[in-house]
């Protein structure tokens, strides 16, 4: 994918659709590409597309309601937006998306300090970064955030003009074994893991703001009114907030990790996300974020559902789980 | 050491669980008194943030009952909480919380018999499970001061 193509197809877009404005990204002081709204042809000379990227830019959409809004899209973005329509959150007719291809997006926090680091180009598998004077160039398969490694939706699914290019391919499958040793530890070891993990989050709730599907006016950890959290720095506090907010997002994450890359602490939350959406698909056979006009999995439900309450006839014997 | 007395919060829908425990109260069918009952319009509006908040308050115990499904009073919320509950329910089980700390059941407003039974069961289970240790505050005295000098 060259730039130029990129240019010239989103302003081709914004012509074409007499748009209010694209969502896109622009190269930052540091040469990482930083997310960026543009608003007339000539802006979007500036507009950019490579590994060095992190939000996921469907998380700005519901801000413009009744906006036409145009938006360059791989994968994990073009689910989200699938997410977003089907939800009601923006309607397919004001929305334009420009399919990219992806290579997968670079984990800043696995290059370590980032300071005087400039991000300077990516190619063919390799991405060059300017270090305390020195140019070093780096593969890019061994920077890439965890849920790109696994990622196996990188060609975008919805989209109305396509730039050509070749996306990742071959999803590693790492994030559904760590799911997998996680399971089979005792549940002893579970909670201590996850305890852990709890421990570090700070609650600045960057993975709310970095995610698509968090898009609620008003979010319960602010409410007062019924006060669900304490503004104490508690292990159980930061457990109630990264276990909620995986039950909301079950079975309408799209893994895109835009919430892991935007997390200051590194919280493991790939693996909550990643197993809540196995266990919904596993439940109802669901996968989020492929289809125009399917409900949410939480949002309906079917009579012949598993029921594994006290007293349920349908799965007498049955044991809810191992 | 002292006995361990759990302590058990139930959610019980206002149509079917609800009666049904009224109805294990009017037979004079026993069941232990660790249960503290709260009523709800339906199972369905039972917010999973309740079951978390009730843990965190120190319950040792959720129970949440609703209507048969079938028999639901607006038709579908218990096929709602159906499916939610158990996604949740899940997601307890994965973090590590012992799983017979929650406890999902329909109880219609015949089975006063079926609640007395659901509730010694229950309780039997949250007893073996001991005190909740899962969702202990250690700043716990600095909330309560906190609270109090507000």
């Amino acid at each position: 994918m060259r730039t130029d193509d990129l240019i010239l197809k989103c302003q081709e877009a914004f012509r074409e659709k007499e748009l209010d404005l694209f969502l896109g990204f622009e190269r930052s002081s540091s040469g990482f590409l930083k997310p960026a709204v543009f608003t007339s042809l000539e802006s979007l000379e500036k507009i950019s597309w490579d590994p060095s990227a992190s939000l996921n830019l469907a998380t700005f959409i519901p801000r413009f309601k009744g906006k036409k809004v145009g938006i360059i899209a791989p994968g994990c973005v073009s689910r989200s937006l699938v997410i977003l329509i089907n939800e009601g959150q923006v309607s397919r007719d004001r929305l334009t998306v420009v399919g990219v291809p992806c290579q997968g997006l670079i984990e800043r926090k696995k290059l370590g300090d980032l300071k005087g680091v400039r991000f300077l180009d990516s190619q063919n598998g390799k991405f060059t970064l300017q270090r305390g004077g020195q140019i070093v160039e780096l593969p890019l398969e061994d920077y890439l955030s965890e849920s790109c490694l696994d990622c196996d939706h990188s060609g975008p699914v919805l989209y109305d003009y396509l730039i050509e290019g070749s996306s990742r391919k071959n999803p590693s499958g790492n994030l559904e074994k760590r799911v997998k040793a996680l399971v089979e530890l005792s549940p002893g070891k579970r909670l201590l893991y996850f305890k852990k993990e709890a421990e570090k989050c700070i609650r600045c709730y960057a993975c709310r703001q970095a995610c698509p599907m968090c898009y609620c006016e008003s979010c319960f950890v602010e409410s007062s009114e019924p006060r669900w959290l304490t503004a104490v720095p508690e292990v159980a506090d930061n457990l109630i907030w990264l276990l909620t907010r995986v039950y909301h997002l079950a079975g309408r994450c799209v893994q895109c990790g835009s919430c892991a890359r935007a997390c200051p602490e590194g919280v493991d939350l790939m693996s909550l996300l990643a197993w809540a959406n196995q266990s919904v698909s596993e439940l109802f056979q669901y996968q989020p974020g492929l289809e125009i006009g399917e409900k949410p999995a939480l949002g309906e439900y079917r009579l012949e559902d598993p029921d594994f309450f006290w007293g349920g006839g349908l799965t007498e014997g049955k044991k809810c789980c191992s | 050491m002292e006995k361990f007395e759990p302590k058990i919060i139930a959610f019980l829908c206002n149509w079917c669980s609800y009666a049904g425990a009224d109805l294990a109260g009017v037979s004079r069918f026993q069941y232990p008194p660790h249960v503290r009952v709260i009523r709800v319009p339906c199972s369905g509006r039972v917010n999973p943030l309740f079951v978390l908040k009730a843990l965190y308050e120190g319950a040792d115990g959720v129970l949440v009952s609703g209507c048969h499904p079938g028999d639901c009073h607006y038709q579908s919320g218990n096929y709602y909480a159906r499916r939610r509950l158990e996604v949740f329910k899940k997601l307890l089980d994965f973090v590590g919380l012992n799983p017979a700390r929650f406890k999902m059941a329909w109880i219609s407003a015949s089975e006063g018999a079926q609640f007395a039974q659901l509730i010694r069961e229950f309780t039997a289970e949250v007893k073996e499970a001991g005190p909740n240790q899962e969702f202990v505050r250690e700043k716990a005295d600095l909330v309560r001061f906190l609270n109090e000098n507000r």
